[in-house]
């Protein structure tokens, strides 16, 4: 145990560091999503989500975690090539619904093996126990008690986030930590922006700053609305990926004016 | 030269790197000595195996647009603890031993296994594994009627044998398995893991 106890204090020690210092582009998904998706969001311990069930505006996703010697009885261990690691575990006790935005704006960092994704759909859908010789031991002692603590901290706002979609009014989104980071790099880099107002007028639409209530609105033109595309943003080659799906308007939560100057740019491609 | 470019090419600025890391997982081996072991002996050459590391985790590594130290280290320390690193034992019973001398009490034969590591249980089913592959469907039930006694009086295996057939019969086996343990070096905690796990996985099936 006092191994296993070294393993979670370094662990949280990796958690403290985990805010992404650096920022730059990455591979989004580029098609729809499938079953068995694997999405990153950056960090030093980063957020790995594997991809269940899928519909239009939402996915089950099951976490990953690289530091599978703290694997309770819970968490299947599986082998997912990484940078970080080559044995993962999947938290199938932290299986969680979120909007699909969030993984749009991710980045796509591979597959889990088909055998691997049929198990765990059977498991999630109680048609089977996990295998004991891929799970940990206990889930009930002090240390699995903290790592599992840790593990539902790092990714309480994907459930905060999940709770702001469904806001019956309007239609939400976020932006998640990392694209954030670069937007407003990027705002921050402009030489001489003009000052742009709290609204502008766009060939698909109006958007409009708040900056009480820090959101940003985009009201979408009629030919817009209802159709299959994406809003992204562009910087030379690269492209980020806002949103995709059925356009609707749709209101950024948690923004800032530096961001709100670079959505500015943002286009909207239809499919 | 960015962090990126010093990871990504060969150079001065690699070397400092891999010195730096070789530091590090120094010290995270120097905490955890007491707990893990290297499948090699390489001690004194852990800076060219953080090299080396670095080197087979590098194309990945560089396929990122942003990379930092701290998630290097994270990638290296990884590699080199899953690759080269089992865990150790405070206490190692060779197996030979404990034919004649352990007597788990009733009371902890079936100890719920709770807070063993994956690495342990990981262990213990490769064990298994070994043995179901190595002995023949006799030697398999020899092995069955030794481990099923240290977990229930009644023992349904080698039944039609007389005591002392039974005690030559496990006699003869018990260095053949011994040398297939060997290198799983249990403690004894692990092992009375690893026995529920046999009497389980392999008696219950073939009784």
């Amino acid at each position: 145990m006092a191994y296993l106890k070294n393993i979670l204090k370094d662990y949280e020690e990796v958690l403290k560091e985990s805010a992404v210092k650096e920022i730059g582009f990455w591979k989004q998904i580029s098609r729809n999503i499938k079953q068995g998706d694997v999405f990153e969001i950056h960090g030093n311990a980063p957020i790995l989500l594997a991809v269940f069930d899928i519909d239009e505006e939402f996915s089950d996703v099951v976490p990953l975690s690289f530091q599978w010697e703290l694997a309770t009885e819970n968490d299947l261990i599986i082998g997912f090539d990484h940078p970080l690691r080559d044995r993962w575990i999947a938290e199938l006790d932290l299986a969680m619904t979120v909007p699909n935005w969030v993984l749009y704006q991710s980045e796509y960092v591979g597959k889990l093996s088909q055998d691997d994704v049929e198990l765990i759909d059977r498991v999630l859908n109680e048609e089977e126990e996990l295998p004991r010789n891929r799970t940990g031991i206990g889930y009930n002692d002090e240390i699995h008690r903290r790592f599992k603590e840790l593990e539902r901290e790092r990714h309480k706002w994907l459930f905060e986030e999940l709770l702001t979609s469904i806001d019956d009014n309007d239609e939400v989104i976020g932006i998640i930590p990392n694209i954030k980071k670069i937007l407003e790099s990027h705002a921050s880099k402009k030489l001489a922006a003009a000052a742009k107002g709290n609204a502008i007028e766009k060939y698909f639409g109006t958007m409009i700053f708040n900056p009480e209530e820090e959101v940003i609105k985009i009201f979408f033109k009629e030919e817009f609305l209802g159709r299959k595309g994406k809003v992204f943003f562009k910087s030379g080659e690269e492209e980020i990926s806002i949103y995709r799906g059925v356009i609707k308007d749709f209101v950024i939560r948690h923004a800032s004016k530096a961001l709100f100057e670079i959505l500015t740019e943002v286009e909207v491609e239809l499919e | 030269m960015s962090f990126k470019d010093a990871v990504c090419n060969d150079g001065k600025e690699f070397e400092k790197i891999v010195n730096w890391i070789t530091v590090k997982i120094r010290e995270f081996l120097k905490r955890n000595g007491e707990f893990i072991e290297p499948y090699v002996g390489f001690k004194d050459d852990l800076k060219n195996i953080v090299a080396l590391s670095l080197l087979e985790k590098r194309e990945r590594l560089c396929k990122k647009h942003n990379l930092n130290l701290s998630y290097v280290l994270i990638s290296v320390k990884h590699h080199i603890i899953d690759k080269y690193f089992r865990m150790k034992h405070l206490y190692s019973v060779h197996f030979s031993d404990f034919a004649d001398e352990i007597d788990i009490p009733p009371e902890e034969r079936f100890t719920e296994y709770e807070n063993i590591s994956p690495l342990v249980k990981l262990n213990a089913m490769e064990a298994v594994e070994k043995l179901k592959s190595t002995l023949t469907e006799k030697e398999l039930q020899i092995l069955c009627y030794r481990f099923y006694s240290e977990v229930s009086k009644d023992n349904p295996f080698l039944i039609n044998k007389s005591a002392d057939a039974k005690y030559k019969a496990w006699s003869r086996l018990r260095k053949k398995v011994a040398d297939i343990l060997f290198p799983f070096s249990f403690s004894e905690d692990e092992f009375k893991y690893f026995v529920s796990l046999v009497v389980s996985e392999i008696c219950e099936r073939i009784r």
